[in-house]
């Protein structure tokens, strides 16, 4: 049993377990109910119809792992785990809206509700790509020392496992990436400050908006380290030291999981309409569509966090600078 | 406490309208004072979850109404003056059949009769002052 790959399905049925719980109290699977359904008797059954579809797949999946021949097979595994519970999911959902217990919202704005200083201004959005510039410069003036032969990929370990040859693309490669995945996080700073509803100060939907926000500038940060760190190590003694990976690896870890704590007791606080139709949320309550919205980011109904409104046409051009940003490495880092 | 503006896409009064008639009412009430400025069109369509045709209708109406001074570019702000109403016979009939369809609503809801008197009595009141 490769009790790695074992972890990560139990991790992905956890996660799926608690999908349910982490929205807000007015909502069950992402349809809006009176806030007292969620502790009925008929709510405690839907649940428990979905965890044990959620658990009988994360157990049928960890009986597969053992037959797994290679790391690679396990993706597909951990795929239809977590196809077989958002099947599950869209079903209770639909089970829920037939029951007649939705309640369709009003829609409520606060006037002159004005956020009190949002994390992320344009200096702090622009500090990793100021560290982007002075690694390049860095690099630039050591041309000479950098060797024939290179690593550009550990493990989990920091042991290297893949190696490249001295060339402009191999060595600012993972700059011009590492650039391009900091754009993406400035738009999104700037579609979660200018694109979404802005909440009375104090409420706790303002509060999940700053956490969201400080979270992103924080894995802003501490992954501009990491690619300025990666980018500048041809320059070091090749050796296994992968700490400073691990230790930005963990302290991202860390801090994710914090905010995902606070962010789950700010869901439990009550908080006004999300002024999202219930019908507006297709694929499960995954997908937030809505033309009539001019908010380009709303709060997720289902997990932690914001997602695009599809339904605007600025998200989709979003969804193609990330889709680039996703291929532009297989050309950059090859 | 903050000043809100609520719409029930359920109701039987179109979106706008329902804008149209809380700003009035904050406006003529005095919770929003003369040179007040408000969201942009856009920042309360946003807040909203409603369609900018929306608010940008019921922005044009007050204008029209003499409440607001919008123009492009510019903030929205409360009039300094309040508008001088019409007053022709017609329209004070208007208002007064409104009014007495109102009370007959509310005593069909079996609201007593002292009570409305007392809400129409505070209402003037707060007029004069």
């Amino acid at each position: 049993m490769n009790w790695m790959l074992a972890g990560g399905v139990i991790c992905n049925g956890l996660i799926m377990h608690l999908l349910p719980v982490w929205q807000r109290r007015n909502l069950f699977f992402g349809i809006s109910v009176q806030q007292d359904f969620r502790n009925s008797a008929e709510a405690g059954r839907l649940m428990n119809n979905y965890r044990v579809v959620v658990w009988g797949a994360t157990a049928l999946a960890l009986c597969l792992i053992p037959a797994v021949p290679s790391e690679r097979f396990v993706v597909p595994i951990y795929l239809a785990q977590a196809l077989a519970a958002l099947v599950a999911f869209a079903m209770v959902r639909r089970k829920v809206k037939s029951m007649g217990v939705s309640q369709p919202a009003v829609h409520m704005a606060t006037l002159g509700a004005e956020p009190p200083q949002l994390p992320g201004t344009v200096f702090a959005c622009m500090l990793p790509l100021a560290l982007f510039a002075a690694a390049a410069l860095y690099l630039n003036a050591n041309w000479e020392s950098i060797p024939e032969r290179f690593p550009v990929h550990w493990d989990a370990w920091g042991q290297a496992n893949r190696w490249s040859s001295k060339s402009l693309k191999s060595v600012y490669g993972i700059l011009v990436f590492g650039a391009f995945l900091q754009l993406m996080f400035l738009f999104l700073n700037y579609a979660m400050k200018e694109g979404t509803r802005r909440s009375a100060p104090g409420s706790s939907r303002g509060k999940f908006l700053e956490a969201n926000l400080w979270l992103l500038l924080i894995v802003q940060w501490i992954t501009a380290a990491m690619f300025a760190y990666i980018a500048v190590k041809p320059l070091e003694p090749i050796k296994p030291s992968g700490w400073v990976i691990a230790g930005l690896s963990a302290t991202l870890l860390i801090t994710v999981l914090g905010f995902v704590i606070y962010m789950a007791k700010l869901q439990a606080e009550p908080a006004e309409s999300d002024n999202t139709p219930d019908d507006c949320w297709r694929f499960g309550g995954q997908v937030y569509y809505n033309p009539d919205d001019p908010a380009l980011m709303v709060e997720k109904r289902i997990g932690l966090g914001f997602t695009m409104n599809f339904g605007n046409k600025m998200s989709w051009a979003f969804l193609g600078f990330t889709a680039l940003t996703m291929v532009l490495p297989i050309f950059l880092l090859k | 406490m903050p000043l809100t503006i609520i719409v029930d896409p359920a109701a039987a009064t179109p979106a706008y309208r329902q804008i149209v008639d809380q700003l009035r009412h904050y406006i003529v009430d005095g919770m929003l004072a003369p040179g007040e400025v408000l969201p942009g069109v856009r920042r309360l369509a946003m807040d909203l979850g409603v369609h900018f045709n929306t608010v940008a209708e019921a922005y044009r109406t007050l204008a029209q109404e003499g409440w607001l001074e919008v123009s492009q570019g510019k903030a929205v702000r409360v009039v300094s003056q309040a508008p001088a109403p019409e007053q022709s016979e017609e329209l004070q009939q208007g208002f007064r059949q409104r009014l007495r369809m109102l009370i007959s609503e509310m005593r069909g809801s079996g609201i007593p009769v002292e009570m409305i008197s007392e809400e129409l009595r505070l209402a003037a009141e707060r007029m004069k002052s």
